[in-house]
């Protein structure tokens, strides 16, 4: 027990603050996971979810800078991830495209894009600072926490579920609402019939093709508001590549979470355990501090070792990824 | 058994092989190039200024085409890398985090032997490829005995390699060195550097202070020996037959896992020694964090622009190196960002992919071109 206090494990692992960090990192990455989920189970591979998010990032920042209102930069950061994930569809449903590729597109696109026109609107400044109360000029207008009245003083949990910002409390209730539109609802069923067996769902006179379009416009709007987050609710400006390949995680708590939104989720909640253990252990103190750089590969390895051991087998919706052309047999 | 599928067949005509191999690419640069060229008017730039200081940035001169093949080397390997996984039906997003055990594994190599140039750099080549190799073959391995995602394992296995590699060039927060370190003649620590280093390949007459290294000679015989096994020999022909079809290879006794397995293992190891030449060709020969811009992201774009072949892949590198190259001069000459040539990279491999829409204004007689009918699915 000695052993725990004296290097700093202890401290670092039971303190609240660390999983309120958790959430709040897992948040970017559960909203896109979800999103995901969607597009995948309708049978539509969206590995664009990075640039969509880091294109949300950048716009919601612009907007939120332009007109001083936080919720016209999330909204903007949502039209455009919608905007790109609608070329995704395009590319994908009308032009059969194969998905990975103008996936991938879309992200090399999304990295050159924001970072082209970070440079040709805010030069090398970087984009304008937060509002400090009121607004001025092209202050950017951020979205503070906001800790729900009586619960944030809870002990514990208090300060981990309710002392957050309110897009994590969004964050929650979309997992929620996507696990019930996906398995609750007839249009949920309907998308995942689509991305088992898509002719079966053509020849019971439902149009595929919209139902596609669907389910990959919501992960790009969900990808988006995960940028704004990011930009607007965390760092509080735009830069270069800020999203860092939280697309990409997504996708893989996607694929972990066995393309269901809870499991994508949790997984979201191991992947943001490991980034809030590397930030707090770089502020503890201990023989435990210089290790930190190791244990931040802790959420990746029992990653591997899940899908090695119990995990097992990923399956993915049957005719995910496939391109169906309604011309055909 | 017919090794035939919906996406293709194992063997094709040559014109078929011509419309799809240069045609699409070429076409796809030409529209890239236009709707960037949108892109760059609308905030107030000129696109021929751009396009003129990108090419003149990449071509001009025998120093600025021996840097465009400086940022391409890289390119090349971790490209050859991506295709030949997806040869085999893989999707190897891993080439970054192979990259990486390549440098940490030849690195070590470096420094910790001070043996003459021609031993120690045969053994740095040979431990770049087995640290790329180790590396894809744990995502080979997952796939081919558990049925891990390659996906998911290999960008598991990029984080890993990328904080590993952080983690022995940093100073610990108590002030202890990082494995990899050592201190400089000042006390303060710095990576430690390999003994050899790859000799320059251009003579000074032709090049002042040229940088093209032997790398380029390492990336152009990974490409024979990428063209080899897959054209040439029967192992080719099977990593081939189960990229197309694994049922179909399975049911002709060919085993998918074996398959698997050692494709990831082969592009690993191309992975690795593009981390390796660009460790031993390049100042400052240590290991750095900022030694990858992402090369083995880009890696992909190059794979799926060279269509998944030897040529292809180490032309599509060259390609990506001169607007790398080109970018920067452009960046400090005509002030537009280098980010246009991110741009353009995507705009590129989107034309790629979405070729259905190449096809289409072929059709509408927009472009006039021979219609090509089959369509090239490179991933499963």
């Amino acid at each position: 027990v000695n052993w725990l206090t004296d290097s700093g494990v202890w401290t670092t692992f039971v303190n609240a603050n660390l999983w309120q960090v958790t959430l709040a990192e897992s948040t970017p990455l559960a909203l896109a996971a979800i999103g995901g989920v969607i597009s995948e189970r309708s049978g539509v591979v969206n590995i664009a979810l990075e640039g969509m998010m880091l294109t949300g990032a950048f716009f919601a920042v612009a907007i939120s800078s332009y007109t001083h209102n936080a919720a016209l930069g999330v909204l903007a950061a949502m039209v455009t991830g919608g905007v790109l994930a609608l070329i995704h569809a395009f590319a994908s449903i009308r032009f059969l495209a194969n998905q990975i590729i103008t996936g991938m597109a879309i992200n090399l696109f999304a990295l050159g894009f924001t970072g082209y026109l970070l440079f040709s609107i805010y030069g090398s400044n970087g984009t304008p600072p937060p509002c400090p109360s009121t607004c001025s000029g092209y202050d950017v207008r951020t979205i503070p926490d906001w800790s729900i009245p009586l619960l944030h003083n809870i002990r514990g949990i208090g300060t981990i579920l309710f002392q957050q910002n309110p897009l994590v409390y969004l964050m929650i209730l979309l997992v929620i609402l996507a696990h019930l539109f996906l398995f609750r609802t007839t249009l949920g069923l309907r998308i995942r019939a689509t991305g088992e067996h898509p002719r079966a769902v053509d020849t019971a006179g439902i149009n595929v093709q919209r139902l596609r379009y669907l389910a990959v416009i919501i992960s790009g709007l969900l990808s988006g508001l995960a940028g704004a987050y990011l930009s607007l609710s965390v760092a509080g400006s735009f830069s270069e590549n800020m999203t860092a390949g939280r697309g990409f995680i997504a996708l893989a708590a996607m694929i972990f979470g066995k393309w269901t939104p809870f499991g994508a989720f949790g997984a979201c909640l191991l992947f943001g355990f490991g980034s809030a253990t590397y930030d707090t252990l770089q502020n503890t103190s201990g023989p435990i501090q210089d290790y930190s750089t190791l244990v931040a590969t802790l959420p990746y390895v029992l990653t591997i070792v899940a899908l090695a051991t119990f995990i097992g087998r990923s399956t993915a919706p049957a005719a995910d990824g496939l391109p169906y052309d309604p011309a055909e047999g | 058994v017919s090794l035939t599928s919906s996406e293709g067949t194992l063997e094709r005509s040559f014109t078929f092989e011509f419309a799809q191999g240069i045609l699409a690419p070429v076409l796809s640069v030409l529209l890239a190039l236009i709707v960037g060229a949108v892109i760059v008017l609308f905030t107030g730039n000129n696109p021929l200024e751009a396009y003129s200081q990108l090419f003149q940035g990449a071509f001009s001169g025998s120093y600025n085409i021996s840097e465009t093949l400086v940022a391409a080397i890289p390119l090349m390997l971790t490209g050859l890398s991506v295709a030949f996984a997806f040869r085999a039906g893989l999707f190897n997003i891993g080439a970054e985090g192979q990259l990486f055990m390549g440098v940490i594994f030849s690195s070590w190599v470096g420094f910790a032997f001070d043996f003459p140039p021609i031993i120690l750099i045969p053994l740095g080549l040979l431990a770049g490829a087995a640290g790329g190799a180790l590396w894809g073959g744990i995502a080979g391995a997952l796939k081919a005995w558990r049925g891990a995602h390659e996906v998911i394992t290999t960008i598991m296995l990029n984080y890993i390699a990328i904080y590993i590699s952080r983690y022995l060039i940093e100073t610990a927060p108590s002030g202890k060195f990082g494995p990899f370190q050592q201190p400089n003649p000042l006390g303060e620590p710095v990576a430690r550097a390999v003994n050899a280093h790859l000799p320059v390949i251009v003579p000074s007459a032709w090049v002042t202070n040229g940088r093209l290294h032997a790398g380029l000679l390492v990336a152009l015989a990974c490409g024979v020996i990428f063209w080899f096994v897959l054209w040439r020999t029967t192992t080719g022909y099977k990593l081939r037959a189960v990229g197309l079809n694994p049922k179909a290879a399975a049911y002709a006794g060919i085993s998918v896992g074996w398959a698997t397995i050692l494709a990831m293992l082969v592009s690993g190891a191309f992975a690795g020694l593009g981390g390796m030449v660009t460790i031993y060709g390049l100042a400052p020969y240590r290991l750095t964090d900022t030694f990858s811009p992402g090369y083995g992201f880009e890696a992909i774009a190059v794979a799926l622009l060279g269509k998944n072949t030897a040529s292809g892949a180490i032309i599509a590198a060259i390609l990506f190196g001169a607007l790398e190259h080109g970018g920067t001069l452009m960046q400090a000459n005509a002030g537009i960002s280098l980010h246009l040539v991110e741009i353009l990279e995507g705009l590129i491999i989107f034309f790629i992919g979405a070729d259905a829409v190449v096809r289409e204004l072929s059709r509408r007689g927009l472009v006039s071109l021979p219609l090509w009918t089959e369509k090239e699915q490179v991933a499963a």
